[in-house]
């Protein structure tokens, strides 16, 4: 019987796992987190972008291939592997259909996500429920899950895994062997000092709104060993979260919807961009690198009590003040400057008719940096601080690989017992940019081709 | 340990709880307590009151959870909604004093059900002669040979009036205590509706897609509600071959013991093997379940609840199949003493789970009216 070491405990790892075990193989799984808090990044998500030509359960009408790659071009600006983008795409529904039929139940769209009713297959429960079916299906068909098992180097002799070296839960460091290999131990975006390395010394301040488990080193053993690398290191997501976030895992959480309503403060009081500049589904993933570039990465939303009902609540609670100074101090603040930059925009603001559900005409004339939609005076007591910081999503650098999940060497050589999957080969359609509920796909798709390919090897 | 300040505590973390979800949603369709919280943006102590009876502690929201210990944040609803549950069973009992009971439930229980059966020992041998205890009757009547009809009747009637007393006064706080009008009652599209939901507790089937809940650990299974419905089946059962033998008794002339091919004791047999069968089933999944979503404080009252369910119908059957030789008179003080302890407590037990659910659920009938 052919035996597999599927390395990663995320959607993606499970999918070729699965597979590979409905083909006959011997699987072990090998994930670095325990039980508890296994399942990567996976757990976190919410949805999958699903092509289909027709209804299905959950998700109506259609979403024809040519608008799904169009809307992939559009994020990419044009940059895709057009092979392996097709094939994604295409194979969407069929994973859909395959995950359905072992027994993983998807939900209609959530409140408030209205938009993507069309588009995304929501898994019933979010990403956890999803990830604990596919342990169990996996179980079920005989498969091995060691838990506390991270893969430290993965070793290669000219074009072939010869073993991986694994840390045990008792730190001790032991040698695994198998006849095929599947990687599909997700980015690096948990490893701070890469992270530094890739974005800067600021990166030290970002929060990774995922498991702490990726630490990339896995990618990183590999690409030193003359792997193809595809997508750059300082490509990824990172969306502005609250700041009182944890340090990982914060999910989704999160998120605070209260910027439009506001003006944006740095640590000097000042503000640094336009807050009404579009809907804040569409800006949320520019705030990351925004607050990303302001002194210590952070951002201090204000608003009064007028906006206060205006948005989703957030998780935490919020700054109070019955005055702009006491405001400006309780979130450490320089208060001279924060009253000075809150009396300009006030001065500056034009009434309009303020109206939430479009880009409306309310807007300032004559600052540095104006707001153009959903600008009213901040005057009417109480007011509200809220902190912002970069939150880390996910990074694209990763693997080559071709349309059988295969892994290639710098030298254009396949791999002869390497397959990838997830994540790490996320770069190979995602250059730039980012399409909501893709990474699912991408690591479904090609961790079952992973899969059956391994168990045909 | 169900005071003012945990109470408190609880209510604030419930809050929070629901404050972190209704920023999430993930979990929309699993159970109606999800899309319930997307109408509130706070949550005060009368809305958590109406969610964690919503709530049918299936568990599917905690396996579910991204947040779910060792996260830092937490979040253990099922197990904050059964504490919660309990404070609010506690608050609308009537009168308040004996809502301290719920607190103390496990010892409470063996003490009263001692209580009923020495009680109706004494009694039956003070209305007839001591030696009636050991003796085999035969023939109609029998019963009430051991103890008088007279005394079986009053004191039936006395404690199934506090019963229906106790009950409505709860249901009214619970209903009005979110500003809900007892008028709005009135309305059958809301019975509707709950009845619909009570008989095959459909917000056990974990959302649309129907695949059970997560009684034990991650895995949907059915199995809870099936056993449910043996107990609920079987309750209701019992209590139409009670009704029946009174219609028979007063309105055919009948005396008891009835035969064994006789609708009472059919119904009767029936409704008492199915109530064992689902108490077993229920003792065993919670034996089992994973521990942390369960709040190890309410486990005597839950236990204590599912024991005397089972003993009131255990001694019902030995009591059928013995009724003809020496143990019955015996048999049957102590089966009726486990009745007489059943529904003495019953206004202070778990049992309430059932009034304040139905009225949760009809609270959340009035929510799918409106949307
Ligand atoms: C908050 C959040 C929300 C998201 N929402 C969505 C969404 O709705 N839809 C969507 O498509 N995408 C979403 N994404 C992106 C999505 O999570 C990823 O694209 C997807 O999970 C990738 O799957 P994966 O299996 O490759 O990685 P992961 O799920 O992250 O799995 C990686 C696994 O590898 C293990 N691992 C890491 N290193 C080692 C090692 N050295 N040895 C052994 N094991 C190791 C980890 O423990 C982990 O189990 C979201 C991401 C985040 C952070
Ligand atoms: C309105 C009708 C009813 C509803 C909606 C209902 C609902 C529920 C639910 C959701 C539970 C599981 C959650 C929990 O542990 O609290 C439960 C538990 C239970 N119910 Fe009911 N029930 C109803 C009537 C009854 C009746 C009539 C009986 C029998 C007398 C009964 C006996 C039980 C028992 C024994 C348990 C305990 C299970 C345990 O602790 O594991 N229920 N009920
Ligand atoms: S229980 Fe957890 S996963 Fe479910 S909605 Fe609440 S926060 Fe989200
Ligand atoms: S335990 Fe079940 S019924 Fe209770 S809130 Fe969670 S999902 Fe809903």
């Amino acid at each position: 019987m052919k035996k597999i070491i599927v390395i990663g405990g995320g959607n993606a790892a499970l999918c070729a796992a699965i597979t590979a075990a409905q083909h006959g193989a011997k699987v072990i799984i090998l994930e670095s987190a325990p039980k508890e808090l296994r399942g990567g990044n996976s757990q976190h998500t919410r949805n999958m972008r699903t092509y289909h030509p027709k209804p299905t359960k959950t998700l109506v009408e259609n979403y024809p291939f040519e608008e799904y790659y169009e809307d992939l071009l559009k994020v990419t600006k044009g940059e895709t592997n057009e092979e392996l983008a097709t094939l994604a795409i295409k194979s969407s529904v069929d994973l859909y259909y395959w995950m359905e039929s072992l027994g993983i139940n998807f939900q209609p769209s959530l409140k408030g996500t209205l938009s993507l009713s069309r588009t995304n297959a929501f898994f019933l429960g979010g990403g956890k429920t999803l990830v604990n079916r596919e342990y169990q299906i996996a179980e079920d068909l005989g498969v091995e899950v060691l838990y506390e098992h991270e893969v430290l180097n993965i070793k290669l002799s000219n074009n072939e895994v010869s073993y991986l070296e694994v840390k045990l839960p008792n730190s001790n460091i032991e040698i695994f062997k198998a006849d095929v290999y599947i990687a599909a131990s997700g980015g690096f975006e948990s490893n701070r000092e890469w992270l530094k390395e890739a974005w800067g010394e600021h990166a030290k301040n970002f929060l990774i709104r995922g498991t702490k488990f990726n630490q990339g080193k896995v990618l990183k053993s590999l690409l030193e060993q003359g792997v193809q690398k595809v997508g750059k290191e300082e490509q990824g997501h990172a969306v502005a979260v609250d700041g009182r976030a944890p340090l990982y895992d914060g999910g989704i959480v999160t998120r605070l919807d209260c910027v439009p309503f506001g003006i944006v403060l740095n640590e000097e009081g000042k503000r640094f961009y336009n807050e009404g500049e579009d809907f804040w589904p569409k800006r949320y993933a520019i705030w990351g690198r925004l607050v990303a570039s302001q002194p210590n990465q952070v951002g201090h939303v204000i608003i009064d009590s007028k906006s206060f009902d205006l948005f989703m609540p957030s998780v935490f609670e919020p700054t109070k003040a019955d005055t702009l100074e006491e405001l400006a101090q309780k979130l450490g603040l320089p208060i001279e400057q924060v009253i000075k930059t809150i009396d300009e925009f006030n001065g500056a603001v034009v009434d309009g008719e303020f109206d939430l559900t479009k880009l409306d005409n309310c807007k300032t004339e004559g600052l540095d940096i104006n707001k153009t939609h959903w600008a009213r005076r901040i005057d009417t007591p109480p007011y509200y601080g809220y902190t912002l910081r970069p939150g880390v999503t996910f990074t694209y650098l990763g693997v080559k690989i071709d349309k059988n999940a295969r892994v290639y060497m710098e030298d254009g050589k396949p791999m002869t017992n390497l397959f990838a999957t997830g994540e790490m080969v996320a770069g190979n359609i995602l250059s730039q940019g980012y399409l909501a509920g893709i990474g699912m796909t991408i690591g479904g798709v090609f961790g079952r081709i992973a899969g059956e390919g391994a168990a045909n090897v | 340990m169900f005071n003012k300040e945990d109470n408190l505590l609880r209510l604030k973390d419930a809050s929070r709880a629901m404050e972190i979800c209704n920023a999430c949603r993930y979990c929309e369709t699993l159970c109606p307590v999800f899309p319930q919280i997307t109408q509130f943006r706070t949550f005060d102590e009368a809305t958590l009151n109406y969610l964690s009876n919503l709530c049918h502690n299936c568990k599917g929201c905690y396996h579910s959870c991204q947040y779910a210990p060792p996260h830092e944040f937490n979040l253990n609803i099922p197990k904050t909604f059964s504490e919660l549950r309990v404070d609010s069973y506690i608050k609308y009992a009537f009168p308040n004093i004996l809502g301290k009971l719920f607190a103390k439930n496990g010892t409470v229980v063996s003490i009263i059900i001692a209580l009923c059966i020495a009680l109706l020992f004494i009694a039956g041998s003070y209305f007839n002669s001591a030696d009636s205890l050991f003796t085999a009757y035969d023939g109609k009547g029998s019963f009430f040979k051991v103890i008088p009809y007279e005394v079986m009747t009053l004191v039936s009637a006395l404690i199934f009036l506090h019963v229906i007393i106790a009950f409505i006064v709860g249901f009214r706080r619970f209903w009005t205590e979110n500003g809900d009008k007892m008028s709005e009652l009135t309305d059958l599209s809301l019975w509707k509706y709950a009845m619909g939901a009570v008989a095959t507790l459909k917000h056990l089937d974990g959302g649309d897609n129907g695949h059970g809940c997560n009684h034990m650990d991650d895995r949907f299974t059915h199995s809870r509600k099936w056993y449910h419905h043996a107990v609920m089946y079987g309750f209701i059962l019992t209590l139409i071959s009670t009704t029946l033998a009174a219609i028979y008794h007063h309105f055919l002339g009948l005396q008891a013991p009835y035969d064994f091919d006789s609708l009472v004791v059919i119904t009767g047999a029936l409704g008492g093997i199915l109530m064992v069968i689902g108490c077993v089933g229920l003792t065993y999944i919670k034996i089992k379940a994973d521990p942390i979503p369960i709040s190890q404080k309410l486990l005597g009252m839950d236990y204590s609840f599912i024991a005397i369910l089972a003993l009131v119908n255990i001694t019902g059957l030995l009591l059928l199949v013995f009724r003809d030789g020496i143990y019955m008179p015996s048999l049957l003080c102590i089966h009726l003493g486990f009745v007489l302890a059943f529904f003495l407590i019953m206004p202070y037990s778990k049992f309430v789970h059932l009034l304040y659910r139905l009225g949760a659920l009809l609270k959340y009938a009035k929510y799918v009216k409106n949307n």
